[in-house]
């Protein structure tokens, strides 16, 4: 057993201990007794660092396969890791860039803006001016970021994830985490980190965000420079702002906080209704709002990608939430892959409606509780829900968390209700629709009709 | 067969423009008061929030003829250039990382030989 192999094990273990002992051993509620372990498990994670990290927040999107204790509670996970010393970082950005740094940045800043267990942050100068993909050209001068992948961190995870997977080989982990799909979770993550660990993948996205995004002036996304971008060396223009987990009410007092809101979630269902393109990882640090009152979009590791039909379905289960029309979401849904059993039809038909009502209606929505408590109630009647599903019900939530940091009264339901509306009412004028519709239409009439 | 009555048809024809428009009215009502309390839920509420939405346009259009203000169409041609022009930069985007990584590559490897 190696060195990391037994620390994992002590670590994971020690952790369940405190599990049960946090749990009262086992003497409490059902809920109660897996936020206790949830706690424990967050804390271990922290402390074995490297892929656990990734691997914790990986967990925290993830309500509708790890429940929604567990995923609430790695959201406060925290990558206490320290920073690499910059000098070395420089035969990475050399090695990578060709060059000598001198000659690729006028200036770079050798203290880190940000670190994590992947990669770190330093704020450079540019030294000669770039043109990007899209957007006006920046100048030499410009004020950029550089994010380094930190030396050793692509064998550490990689040696970790060879590690998780003879750990959950073992039976006695296997009952333990049992509900859980552990090999195509671990195969997911496995897959997830290393496009995490090629940054021109993170590149590419962020110029694509910035071409969607393009005749939104509310919306920015930092520009790549990519004579300066490698596998393990990302360039970026610097944002300037207040990220959303560090708004405060002075901040909030000098921008349109209502309007940011709207916007922000508006500009999201954008990304998932349109583009078929969104940010999946939209926590308060992914965010910043700018001096000028705009919102920038940072940091594009977990990013979900839907087809055209996937994207009308999508529209007609938010529908079906907005309009409390338990029917229609159920329907939709099924072209998503969540298929409820005939014999579990009615009772997931009730339990939704009676959800819908309570979360959904009188006045006043909170989606967080509605989309946990629709994957909770999957989860529970033992139907199955794609990992895609699951990432976008929880993207949602979190976007209506996101926005009410910036305005605590608005109603995401609210400003998905025209937004939904208008996308079904445009697909029905499409031919294909029409061709499709017009005889039931025809039909359903005449029937009443005649009746 | 009786012989055609016009008034008898054009009466039922006003009949029937006249329900329909009651109904359409009632659903607006309906859909408008969404923002509300007034939304019950369930299947109708689609239709009566997309026939508010309809109203709501009906209104925005009816203002702009007023005012002579025509919004112009976006022209679908410009879309498509907007999108192969991305492409192309895109292109560049990757041809230049490909090139720094080229001569990362050459770089180490003249240090090595040296």
């Amino acid at each position: 057993m190696s060195a990391r192999s037994a620390q994992i094990t002590r670590t994971l273990l020690s952790s369940a201990t405190r599990g049960i002992v946090r749990s009262r051993f086992g003497l409490t509620s059902v809920h109660a007794r897996r936020a206790a372990f949830a706690i424990e498990w967050r804390r271990g994670f922290e402390e074995l660092g490297g892929a656990f990290i990734k691997l914790g927040q990986m967990i925290s999107v993830r309500p509708d396969e790890f429940g929604d204790e567990l995923a609430g509670e790695m959201e406060c996970l925290r990558d206490n890791i320290a920073p690499v010393p910059f000098s070395r970082l420089t035969p990475v950005i050399e090695g990578s860039l060709g060059a000598p740094l001198s000659t690729l940045y006028a200036s770079i800043d050798e203290t880190p803006l940000a670190t994590a267990s992947v990669a770190q942050v330093h704020a450079a100068v540019l030294a000669k001016a770039y043109r990007p993909v899209w957007g006006d050209v920046l100048p030499a001068g410009a004020e950029v970021v550089v994010k380094v992948i930190r030396p050793g961190a692509a064998d550490t995870l990689r040696t970790d994830i060879v590690e998780a997977r003879r750990l959950v080989a073992k039976r006695s982990v296997r009952w333990l985490l049992r509900g859980i799909d552990l090999d195509a979770s671990l195969d997911e993550f496995a897959a997830s980190l290393e496009r995490e660990l090629d940054l021109r993948v993170e590149g590419r996205v962020a110029d694509r965000f910035a071409f969607d995004f393009r005749p939104d002036p509310m919306i920015v996304v930092p520009r790549v420079v990519w004579t300066h971008a490698a596998p393990q060396v990302l360039t970026m223009e610097r944002m300037y702002g207040w990220r959303l987990s560090e708004l405060g009410e002075a901040e909030l007092a000098g921008v349109d906080a209502h309007a940011l809101a709207v916007h922000g979630a508006t500009a999201f269902m954008r990304q998932v209704m349109l583009y078929g393109r969104y940010h999946a990882d939209l926590h308060p640090s992914n965010l910043f709002v700018t001096p000028d009152s705009r919102i920038a979009y940072l940091d594009f590791g977990i990013v979900g990608h839907l087809t055209a039909a996937e994207r009308g379905d999508i529209a007609q289960v938010l529908a079906g939430f907005v309009y409390r029309d338990a029917d229609r979401a159920l329907r939709y849904s099924a072209n998503l892959g969540v298929i409820v059993p005939a014999q579990k039809v009615a009772t997931v038909r009730r339990e939704l409606g009676e959800l819908l009502d309570k979360t959904m209606g009188g006045g006043s929505t909170d989606f967080r509780h509605f989309g946990l408590g629709f994957l909770s109630l999957l989860r529970r009647n033992g139907i199955d829900v794609p990992s895609g599903y699951g990432l976008l019900v929880k993207s949602l939530a979190t976007v209506e968390g996101v926005a009410r940091r910036l305005y605590p009264d608005i109603d995401i339901m609210e400003v998905a209700r025209p937004f939904v509306t208008r996308m079904i009412g445009e697909s029905i004028g499409r031919p294909e629709t029409i061709q499709q519709r017009l005889p039931k239409v025809w039909r359903a009439a005449m029937r009443e009709l005649l009746a | 067969m009786a012989d055609f009555d016009p008034v008898k048809f054009f009466a039922l024809w006003m009949f029937t423009h006249d329900q329909a428009d009651d109904l359409m009215v009632q659903s607006v009502e309906r859909g408008s008061a969404v923002a509300g309390e007034g939304m019950s839920g369930g299947a109708d509420a689609f239709t009566d929030g997309f026939m508010a939405m309809v109203a709501k346009e009906k209104a925005r259009i009816k203002e702009q003829i007023a005012s002579g203000k025509i919004d112009e169409a976006v022209n679908p041609q410009d879309e498509a250039l907007e999108e192969i022009r991305f492409e192309v930069a895109e292109l560049r985007g990757a041809m230049q990382q490909m090139q720094t990584t080229l001569d990362a590559l050459a770089a180490h490897i003249t240090s090595k030989g040296a």
